[in-house]
């Protein structure tokens, strides 16, 4: 078991180095650099660039470098914990990410148990009455998640909150709570903006989930433990839970280790529309304009939660199921 | 003929504790206005009230009994923590005339961009400038030809007879927000302390380059200060009027505040741990200055990035940063130092805060307009399309709509390349034919009803209404719709159709094809160009349109690869700085041989190099007539040409604001930009 451990953990930092550098170079792909954005930016607002300034910025940013000696700044520095600076915010990289962690966290977690807490149920429901009215319902239903856009939803969603209710638009806090000091009033703001995201990032997965979860289930059931079992008298209710959900969640624990990462990046376009202060919608527009240093950080950032999201679901599933084993039988 | 100017006289009387302040306006010869304003005052202290700058006061005289001040500043007065209002003027307060009313003040202006990293409406509502324009409806912020130009933070200005040297007086007893003064070490350091810097600055702006040398800066006395230049350069007091290329930020910067962190005067082992704690490493002493608010860019609303810590980097503006709520969320409150008062005496601005949010998506904007969350918005973010939404719910939202001027003139152009790398489109390119044809070839009522809601007059690109330059002829030059006569000059071009009539075909047999490549630079490009194409395949010109991003579009350009571009073109009525920008952007190899003198890049046409003579007299006579005759002159050739086709002209921007809001609505036709550019006389009604 040990041995184990530490072979996965020597996999999982050769794995992280390799993905900051294919992060950074997949940055770098598309033509130009950041100052390229930024002088288109320039003229949307009607201003020319000054060449003064570009020929000052590119020194500064190290642009002028050669990629792998950007690459070797970047790192060097980041593994002393420091992730420089963003060009186009002007601001610390961990301060600009700290800032939304806090929020981009609550909101995606809050959805993630959205998802689980109505998605097994729902699924299980639907094998164990399969074809029935209710299973009808409930497939239209998630498939019709499944299939909706979400940021038309986001954007149905936000009209009919602000006209039936007059919320404000957009954002996780009301005007008055926006730089407000954390107090009640604000927890409670907040929970009141937190619904619509929650439901609308949590309707596709719920949709996707309740579909596996069914399924599996509904193989399981048909399986000739569950007939034996039932034939000796074991109590449906206990049967079930006992034997067939326990075997069928296993896909879903799987995945786990994917919404790690979803919980910061989870959401993006629905948090661009709704104006949410979280980490997806800053993450799209680095990456838009070449902002290396943030978007590799960010890029970074994902690798690492995924690389210890899968380590920990195939943890979960080595205790959930007595049958999976990864160390060599001696 | 340098300028105009209404102020020429004054009284100064002290009673008191009382101050007041008698000012005379009216329209003597210029010449005087700087011999009285620097008569010396009566009996008063070290910030004696001097001189008086008045905005368009019919009535020609004024009196000022007393100052007033915000209820939060008389508060901090009263405490002890901040000087009275009489001291933190400056010695002669510039009067600014409220557009319709003496305001009262309090409250909080909410306003939102569509970009975190910057705010068009910020950049012009909390903003000072060294010289300013009077609002008027021609006044446009890139625009000084035919408008009245008034002192800012300048209180004088002169060129000499040669037009080489320029002298600037700084407005006496003017204070950054924490108090401090503005004095010419200010501008110093901003010449001398950062521009020559070659870590900070390895090249020197282009707008400040005359005859290849940087200026040289004379610092005169505490006030007044030279620009010595090694040519001849008019064009200075144009360009210090624009938020592009001059402005506060490009001229001058708080001395006594960066002054800690440069390490011309400090040891880098002081500077370090402040450079560490902001994230700089420690190689990176240069690009921590820069953002520190050191840099250029600090014009165009980004300043606020720069920002070290809220409240700490004096500004002269009407607002500064008081917090940094967020990413992109800023609060702003007033300047308790700043320069202007209204003709009640009372110590502008009204408007106590301004909140910044951030909705990065264009629906949400909307709805926060349609909501009335929003107390003023316009200018860039809020499209014209929209604008039939806004009225249907000005009611429930109790906001109002201004249908002003588009700092944008023209929404949508066409720009050639006049030197692409295929050889035989460019002898196309070149024969003015080609521009007259596709020029003729577009039914431009046709884009008005489609694109702009039926708004605006089809036009060439040619000088706006209102601008000395104006003429009808130059306007209308070859903007008819008349595909008969586009086709018959194309026919005298030698251009032949194809075996199917479809298309017509190029010298060497291929077909007639120019590509057009473009990015969304303004909301009409992409309908535009769609439509464009249409009426080009009309006239036999096989016009594919592409649309790239941003970046890949400049990469390009710099690679010399496009041929003719969509883009939008502000004030085309200046044509020293806009039309050249336009121009030499499609053309970027001509541009080149014009900056270095011939030796690189690709001769122009004689038209061409026509069009850099009249720039270079543009930007060196120091006289206004010969200025406006050259100007002229490249209109003439461009509506000759047609290197630039222009489509519409008075398309509208609404600008959205709250009921509740004064001094703005009368204002409904100046451009928008003007509009913002008000901020400081606006306020809240009870």
């Amino acid at each position: 078991m040990l041995y184990y451990l530490l072979r996965r953990s020597l996999y999982m930092l050769l794995l992280l180095v390799v993905l900051s550098m294919a992060g950074f170079a997949i940055i770098q792909l598309p033509p130009g650099d950041y100052l390229n954005s930024y002088i288109q930016a320039l003229a949307m607002r009607g201003a020319a660039p000054d060449e003064a300034e570009l020929a000052a910025l590119k020194r500064q940013y190290g642009l002028d470098l050669p990629l792998h000696r950007q690459y070797l700044k970047w790192a060097g520095r980041a593994l002393a914990g420091d992730f420089g600076r963003s060009m186009d915010w002007r601001k610390p990289v961990s301060e600009l990410i700290a800032d939304r962690m806090l929020l981009t966290v609550i909101m995606n977690a809050a959805a993630m148990v959205f998802i689980y807490v109505v998605a097994v149920p729902i699924g299980i429901y639907a094998a164990t009455h399969q074809y029935s009215v209710g299973d009808h319902a409930l497939t239209v239903v998630s498939l019709t998640g499944l299939a909706t856009p979400q940021f038309l939803l986001a954007l149905v969603l936000m009209v009919f909150m602000v006209r039936q209710f007059g919320a404000s638009v957009g954002g996780l806090f009301s005007p008055e709570y926006v730089d407000a000091a954390w107090s009640v009033g604000r927890v409670i703001d907040l929970m009141a903006h937190l619904p619509v995201p929650v439901i609308i990032i949590g309707l596709s997965g719920t949709a996707a989930l309740i579909r596996v979860m069914r399924s599996g289930v509904l193989d399981e059931l048909k399986k000739q433990y569950v007939v034996t079992a039932r034939a000796k008298g074991a109590a449906e209710r206990a049967l079930l839970f006992k034997y067939p959900v326990r075997v069928a969640i296993n896909p879903i624990i799987s995945t786990v280790g994917w919404m790690l990462p979803a919980t910061i990046s989870g959401g993006t376009i629905t948090a661009v529309v709704l104006s949410l202060p979280t980490v997806g919608p800053m993450l799209l527009r680095a990456l838009r304009n070449q902002d290396m240093f943030l978007g590799g950080t960010i890029v970074m950032l994902l690798g690492f939660l995924t690389v210890i999201g899968t380590f920990v679901s195939d943890m979960l599933l080595m205790w959930i199921d007595p049958r999976i084993r990864y160390e060599r039988s001696t | 003929m340098r300028r105009f100017r209404i102020v020429t006289g004054l009284l100064v009387a002290v009673l008191g504790l009382a101050t007041t302040v008698t000012a005379f306006a009216g329209g003597e010869d210029e010449g005087e206005a700087s011999s009285a304003a620097a008569e010396p005052a009566m009996e008063m202290a070290s910030d004696a009230i001097t001189g008086f700058d008045t905005y368009n006061l019919d009535s020609g005289r004024i009196t000022i009994t007393s100052f007033g001040e915000a209820p939060m500043l008389a508060a901090m007065v009263a405490e002890g923590s901040l000087p009275p209002v009489e001291e933190r003027l400056p010695d002669n307060p510039q009067v600014m005339e409220p557009w319709e009313e003496v305001g009262s003040y309090g409250g909080t202006l909410r306003t939102t961009s569509l970009d975190p990293t910057w705010d068009p409406i910020i950049r012009h509502v909390a903003n000072a400038d060294l010289v300013e324009m009077l609002a008027s409806p021609t006044a446009h912020h890139a625009n000084l030809v035919g408008v009245e130009v008034r002192p800012g933070v300048f209180e004088d200005w002169s060129i000499s007879d040669d037009g080489t040297s320029w002298t600037f007086t700084l407005r006496r007893g003017l204070k950054w927000s924490d108090g401090e003064r503005v004095t010419t070490e200010d501008v110093r350091f901003f010449f001398e302390d950062i521009m020559e810097n070659e870590d900070l600055y390895p090249n020197y702006p282009v707008w400040l380059v005359r005859g290849g040398e940087s200026p040289e800066f004379v610092a005169v006395d505490e006030h007044t200060f030279r620009l010595d230049f090694a040519a001849p350069y008019g064009l200075l007091e144009v360009i210090l009027h624009t938020h592009g290329s001059g402005g506060v930020g490009r001229t001058m910067k708080p001395a006594h505040y960066l002054k800690q962190f440069h390490r011309d005067y400090n040891d880098m082992d002081k500077i370090l741990p402040v450079m560490k704690e902001k994230g700089f490493g420690d190689d990176e002493w240069p690009r921590f200055m820069l953002e520190t608010g050191a840099g250029l860019m600090s014009w165009d609303g980004t300043y606020m990035m720069s920002v070290m810590e809220p409240l700490e980097f004096p500004v002269v503006n009407p607002w500064q940063v008081q917090e940094v709520v967020g990413p992109g969320e800023f609060l702003f409150v007033r300047n308790p130092y700043y320069f202007k008062i209204d003709t009640a005496g009372n110590q502008l601005p009204y408007i106590d805060y301004i909140r910044k949010s951030t909705a990065e998506d264009p629906e949400v904007l909307s709805l926060k307009i349609l909501t009335g969350e929003l107390d003023v918005e316009g200018g860039y973010f809020v499209k014209l399309s929209d604008y039939p939404l806004y009225v249907e719910n000005q009611d429930k939202g109790n906001f109002d709509i201004l249908l002003t001027k588009d700092w944008l003139d023209h929404p949508l152009i066409f720009f050639f390349n006049n030197a692409p790398s295929d050889p035989v489109l460019r002898d196309l390119v070149q024969d003015p034919r080609l521009g007259q044809a596709m020029s003729l070839a577009l039914d431009r009522q046709d884009f008005i009803e489609s694109l702009f809601l039926g708004f605006g007059r089809p036009a060439q690109v040619a000088p706006v209404r209102g601008n000395p330059m104006f003429s009808q002829d130059l306007e209308d030059s070859y903007a008819a719709y008349d595909p008969d006569q586009a086709n018959a000059l194309l026919d005298a071009m030698g251009l032949e159709w194809d075996a199917n009539n479809e298309f017509r075909l190029r010298p060497d047999g291929e077909r007639f094809t120019i590509p057009l490549t473009y990015y969304e630079v303004f909301p009409s490009v992409t309908p535009g160009s769609e439509l464009a194409s249409q009426y080009w395949k009309a006239i036999g010109i096989d016009v594919p349109t592409k649309v790239m991003d941003g970046g890949a579009w400049w990469t390009a350009f710099q690679a010399n690869e496009h041929v003719l571009t969509t883009w939008g073109l502000g004030s085309a009525s200046v044509v020293p700085s806009w039309f050249f920008q336009g121009f030499s952007t499609t053309t970027p190899t001509w541009w080149r041989w014009y900056q270095t003198g011939g030796a690189e890049g690709v001769e122009p046409t004689e038209a061409g190099k026509r069009v850099y003579e009249l720039r270079d007299i543009i930007q060196s006579t120091p006289s206004a007539e010969e200025r406006l005759a050259a100007s002229r002159e490249v209109f003439e050739i461009q509506a000759e040409h047609l290197w630039v086709i222009g489509v519409a002209v008075d398309v509208p921007s609404p600008l959205v604001h709250s009921r509740r809001l004064g001094n703005i609505g009368i204002a409904k036709d100046f451009y928008n930009i003007t509009v913002l550019d008000g901020g400081e006389q606006w306020f809240f009604k009870n």
